[in-house]
């Protein structure tokens, strides 16, 4: 099986190079010229008010409450059901609903719900509802790696690893032993230390809580919904050491797709199967992970000179969500909306076993519903609205602690940073 | 193109995925389940409705989708004392088609409409013309229709039950005919053409990837030293080849984007072909 092919979970096709691939240099025209703006206009913090959002009416409430109800019940079902196709069900990918449900539907369709609905994942998640079953009275100290949240890193590692590197990724059986494997861990640390300490080594839920901060929808302490404008919440998100690495983690693992789909790639992979192609993917995804944490901890070195800031780094963590996000639209927006169309044949008969449940097991995959030309644009707009967004939070965030005149300064290296990104990403999705 | 098939050629290409990735191993009977027809689709090919295509068009996949036999792992008889065997003599009728007499040994034929279960010893045979699969029979003659003149690849395979290939020795159990087809249609001038060529498992110049636009006909040639079947994704080619002859995918692209196409066997790719 090929590893490129693989790293999709189902796929064998890909993205046509953006034709304009001078779009990278105008890319960075853009950010250059809206960080002059932000120098120029904005001198004070303005993030975090306008994150605070206005109240919506209690109908409205009502209504989201019911339909979250309702979606616990349905993720829980469709969980469960993944979690039995990938153990029991049909050993061919294809026949098996767990790569598509995985890879796709979770792995690329919850950051986009979360993007547009706020904590969707934080509603609806199967590990949320068993967790807080299992649930006990918290007894005694939580341990140190649980509550400072690195235990998050090991999941996304785990998945990054299993998505872009490892050569039977989409293999239902390996899908299934770890799906079950994290839910039984997860119900273990819940069982001993709680719900809510748990929940912060579940590092699903964590990356998604991170990309719902961009949704105009917000929750408060008493359940109420605020609508604000899109972005400016992403503010008010708690950065730490742990988020930011596994925002790192997860920005060089998108990164790392993008590499492999090159020919320089395609070149070095030639004749690699097994598990040979997995130890030189392996080292790839490291070494890119790499190469990303060290040009971030670059910028953040120099602004910390400048400013004298011990926690430049961790203070402008933030930025990297909405970057992120572009990154994940602009590789994987196609995959949700062609391949993923396969879920509502599979869903039909989710194990492989003949069945038609909903009678949609012919459902057919509409290779033309979204044209080459829209998808260009939605991956050069992604990651150029990203990166805009990256630029502005960091401002906003260097404001509120410094003169404008420092601010200003403080950012430098993280313009920089953000423009060797963009360039490397649009460079990348141009082939 | 049928919206149905396109689903199916989805899950194909999938399952040829999963294919390409397994060691052959002894397949423990029921630890798959019974493996039916994916999808639904029904398994046998309607011979009127067939002879109504052009066999050039297989790009089009108006016939028999591979998808509907390709499950997972091929079962392996490496080993058993009466190992079944299958020959074929193809004979061109003149007015575009061929005749096929399938010789079987030590398999008992047995019709898979309604599906049925796999059972040692039982199975049937499916027909490939040009690497896309024509029809899954369980009688020894079978009329090819409707292909358009010039050289053809008929390819006999012993299938299970439940249409996985029977292996032996590390290959399936198969044979192999070349036609040349008289008094059909004339062939389709391909309005692309690409060569890849491999040498000791080597792509001769690296990996190539191949321009067209959407509507096209395409042919690309893969010559190599050893045995294997070339697989395009998504497309859902797949073609035989080896020393002696070389694979010939022709294919009318209609799906934008960036394909890979793999030697199935060895595991790696070994082209791509953007579509724009």
């Amino acid at each position: 099986m090929m590893p490129a092919v693989l790293a999709h979970g189902v796929g064998g096709r890909s993205d046509l190079p953006i034709p304009e691939w001078q779009a990278a240099g105008g890319a960075a025209v853009a950010l250059v010229l809206s960080f002059a703006a932000l120098g120029l206009l904005w001198h004070h913090p303005r993030l975090r008010s306008m994150s605070a959002g206005r109240r919506m009416a209690p109908s409205v409430v009502g209504i989201a409450h019911f339909l979250a109800k309702v979606l616990r019940v349905v993720v829980l079902l469709v969980f469960l059901v993944v979690l039995a196709a990938g153990l029991v069900g049909a050993v061919d990918t294809a026949r098996n609903i767990s790569p598509v449900s995985v890879y796709i539907i979770f792995w690329v369709g919850v950051p986009v719900a979360s993007v547009l609905a706020g904590p969707v994942w934080r509603a609806v998640s199967p590990w949320e509802t068993l967790g807080r079953i299992a649930s006990g009275s918290p007894g005694g100290e939580a341990p140190g790696w649980l509550t400072s949240g690195w235990a998050a890193l090991v999941p996304i590692s785990i998945f990054h690893w299993l998505e872009l590197a490892f050569h039977d990724g989409a293999s239902p059986r390996v899908i299934g032993w770890l799906g079950l494997a994290y839910t039984v861990g997860l119900m273990a640390i819940s069982r001993r230390w709680g719900w809510e300490e748990a929940r912060k080594a579940e590092g699903f839920g964590v990356l998604f809580d991170a990309f719902a901060s961009l949704s105009p929808f917000r929750r408060d302490g008493s359940g109420g919904l605020l609508v604000r404008s899109p972005f400016v919440g992403v503010a008010e998100l708690a950065s730490s050491p742990a988020l930011l690495s596994v925002l790192l983690a997860a920005l060089g693992g998108t990164a790392f797709d993008g590499i492999s789909r090159t020919s320089a790639w395609s070149d070095l992979m030639a004749g690699r199967a097994g598990w040979e192609a997995t130890a030189v993917s392996t080292v790839g995804l490291i070494w890119i992970v790499v190469l990303v944490g060290f040009v971030y901890h670059l910028a953040c070195r120099a602004g910390g000179r400048i400013t004298g800031d011990t926690d430049f780094a961790v203070r402008f963590g933030i930025s990297l969500v909405p970057i992120l996000v572009g990154y994940d639209l602009a590789h994987y927006f196609s995959l949700l909306f062609l391949e993923g169309q396969a879920f509502i044949a599979l869903v039909s008969d989710p194990l492989g076993r003949g069945w038609n449940l909903f009678g949609t097991v012919d459902h057919a995959i509409n290779w033309t519903l979204i044209s080459t030309t829209a998808v260009g644009w939605v991956q050069l707009g992604s990651i150029v609205v990203g990166h805009m967004v990256a630029v502005l939070v960091s401002h906003d965030r260097a404001v509120e602690e410094w003169k404008p005149v420092v601010a200003l300064r403080s950012q430098y290296p993280m313009l920089g940073a953000m423009v060797a990104y963009t360039v490397l990403a649009l460079f990348l999705i141009a082939g | 193109m049928k919206p149905r098939i396109k689903a199916v050629m989805l899950l194909a290409l999938a399952t040829v995925l999963t294919a390409c990735g397994s060691d052959i191993t002894e397949v423990e009977e029921g630890q798959l389940g019974p493996v039916t027809a994916t999808t639904g689709a029904p398994v046998t090919v309607d011979m009127a409705d067939h002879g109504e295509h052009e066999m050039a068009d297989h790009g089009d996949h108006d016939m028999v989708d591979s998808a509907d036999h390709e499950h997972g792992q091929p079962v392996d008889l490496t080993g058993i004392s009466s190992l079944p065997g299958v020959s074929v003599a193809a004979e061109p009728d003149g007015s575009g088609g061929v005749m096929l007499e399938i010789g079987v040994s030590d398999l008992e034929l047995v019709a898979v409409d309604p599906p049925v279960e796999h059972r040692q010893g039982q199975g049937h045979v499916h027909v490939a013309v040009d690497g896309s699969s024509v029809a899954m029979i369980a009688e020894t003659t079978y009329h090819v229709t409707g292909l358009t003149d010039g050289r053809h690849t008929v390819m006999v395979t012993l299938s299970s039950n439940d249409h996985r290939d029977y292996y032996a020795n590390g290959s399936a159990i198969s044979a192999m005919a070349v036609v040349e087809v008289t008094g059909g249609e004339p062939a389709l001038e391909p309005d692309v053409r690409f060569e890849v060529e491999l040498e000791g498992g080597v792509i001769v110049g690296g990996i190539q990837r191949f321009e067209a636009s959407v509507g096209d006909l395409v042919e690309v040639t893969v010559t190599t030293d050893v045995v294997d079947n070339v697989h395009l994704h998504v497309y859902d080619l797949k073609v035989p080849v080896h020393g002696g002859m070389p694979a010939v995918l022709l294919v009318e692209v209609d799906i934008p984007g960036v394909f890979e196409a793999e030697l199935h066997e060895a595991g790696f790719k070994i082209f791509e072909l953007a579509v724009s």
